[in-house]
């Protein structure tokens, strides 16, 4: 039985978009990439059967061991190579597909052309695509080239710097530990984030074999705006 | 130590640090004063005239315009940015032209003989108003017009409050030499006041060693309040810019420069 559970607010939005989309609640969904699961457990603890892959074993090894015993029975993690994600048999179906986390045309972890491709052979009848991803809109008009967040002891630096030549938001995160007021360095890393107008999300979406798109300003499907920070894309896959 | 006002702790308190800002706006001062220059032009100040710089910092503005030959008198309410001024008015040649003297702007012309005055030219610079309420500014205002001749000229550089409305950043971090300074700001629309935290490190190596934080809190203006403050306290506006390089002014501009006459 699903759980009378109240859900972080992001994934309530997101559980009430795919019944929006014809999805209801026992319905099979495959979440890639899923990271350390959030979402996922969310999904499987209102009642849909979710299938999470990874190409990070340690999220999923992490992910396994948070699976509350009510949603064990519907919450299936794997870790797979990067290629081929999503790495699943080719016979296993699913009734909606969720791309989440801006991983779309990432380098690391993310989902490749390829991939796309491969997902349509998992989409059983309408399965929907849902992508979501950063609104390269909004991050354009809106430089903000420092950002700091706070978690306990913990503050973190982030300097971004977007290419508008190349397309890509690059950002350098420099960890540090409160002592006092003062701010000891304990590590730092890098990222860079291809973004894309949605028009190219849906020519990427096109070229894999995935059509109909819409796009969304947010899973309250208010209209695509560039003061949106994240849009949603849901595509069909096609039939021909 | 709760009723110090943020101006005291970031100037008096630990004047160093700051005084790290100022040094890093020291070039920029080269600029800003050949655009004053053809501020006065434009409005009458004559060549070798008196120019009051209050607040003056370091004096990036006030030994500039020194050496262009004006007579300037430099007031500020902290000794270590004075000091500094002075040191490097000597280096530039111009302290028979360029006196220094400390001052509140609050009580602006006992900061001073009379004898210095009146002056031909008064300016206030890098948004430094609005650091103790409105009133407060209203009286600045007039201490000013009690220093300038009639028919004498005031030039205000303020932050513009249209443009924080559009524009302001909620977080920012800046290096200044050793100094690096994460801020976080508000912008509390009902007051029209920057509600802005400052914390000042000092790098060593890669960590960051707190120095101070300074809660920040100023009023900001948009242009026709800025009109109205200017009138109520006796000065007439003449013009309204963009910027010290004269453009035009729009909700844009960062920052806002009036030319008033007294």
């Amino acid at each position: 039985m699903p759980e009378d559970v109240r859900l972080p607010d992001d994934v309530e939005s997101l559980a009430a978009f795919l019944r929006e989309e014809g999805v209801p609640a026992g319905a099979r969904i495959l979440d890639v990439p899923c990271g350390i699961g959030r979402r996922a457990l969310g999904l499987a603890r209102v009642g849909y059967r979710v299938t999470a892959v990874d190409a990070n074993e340690i999220a999923i090894d992490a992910a396994r061991a948070r699976i509350p015993d009510g949603a064990r029975t519907r919450l299936t993690y794997a870790a797979s190579p990067r290629d081929p994600l999503p790495g699943l048999p080719q016979a296993e179906g699913f009734d909606a597909i969720l791309c989440l986390d801006h991983a779309i045309d990432q380098d690391d972890a993310g989902i490749d052309a390829g991939c796309l491709s491969r997902l349509h052979g998992h989409a059983e009848g309408g399965c929907p695509l849902v992508v979501e991803f950063l609104n390269r809109d909004f991050l354009a008009s809106r430089p903000r080239s420092f950002a700091f967040h706070v978690l306990g002891n913990v503050e973190q630096h982030e300097f971004r710097r977007f290419d508008p030549v190349a397309g890509v938001l690059h950002l350098e995160r420099k960890v540090y530990e409160r002592s006092g007021e003062n701010l000891r360095f304990r590590t730092q890393s890098e990222a860079a984030l291809r973004l894309h107008p949605p028009h190219e999300v849906g020519q990427l979406l096109d070229r894999a074999g995935w059509r109909s798109v819409s796009f969304y300003g947010g899973w309250d499907r208010t209209p695509v705006a560039s003061d949106r920070q994240k849009l949603v894309a849901v595509g069909h896959p096609a039939r021909d | 130590m709760a009723s110090e006002h943020w101006t005291e702790a970031l100037f008096l308190r630990h004047p160093e640090a700051f005084l790290a800002i100022l040094e890093s706006a020291w070039e920029s001062g080269e600029r800003q004063s050949k655009d004053l220059h053809a501020v006065f032009d434009r409005f009458g100040v004559p060549a070798a005239g008196r120019v009051l710089d209050a607040p003056c910092g370091i004096g990036r503005h006030a030994t500039r315009l020194g050496a262009m030959g004006y007579r300037v008198v430099g007031v500020d309410l902290a000794p270590v940015y004075l000091a500094r001024a002075r040191e490097l008015a000597e280096q530039m040649g111009v302290s028979d032209r360029v006196r220094f003297r400390e001052g509140d702007l609050r009580r602006l012309s006992e900061a001073f003989p009379e004898s210095e005055a009146p002056f031909d030219a008064a300016v206030n610079l890098w948004t430094s108003l609005g650091y103790y309420g409105e009133a407060a500014d209203d009286r600045i205002l007039q201490e000013y017009a009690k220093l300038v001749r009639p028919g004498g000229l005031l030039v205000l550089s303020i932050v513009n409050r249209d443009r924080v409305v559009r524009h302001h950043a909620a977080q920012a971090y800046e290096a200044y030499g050793d100094f690096v300074v994460v801020s976080q700001e508000r912008f509390d629309l009902t007051s029209s006041g920057m509600r802005n935290e400052w914390r000042f490190f000092r790098q060593r190596g890669e960590d960051l060693e707190h120095v101070v934080t300074v809660p920040i809190a100023h009023r900001v203006y948009s242009l026709h309040e800025l009109i109205r403050l200017l009138g109520a306290a006796g000065w007439q506006v003449e013009a309204a810019f963009g910027g010290l390089g004269m453009d035009p002014p729009s909700v844009d501009s960062r920052t806002l420069v009036v030319a008033a006459r007294r």
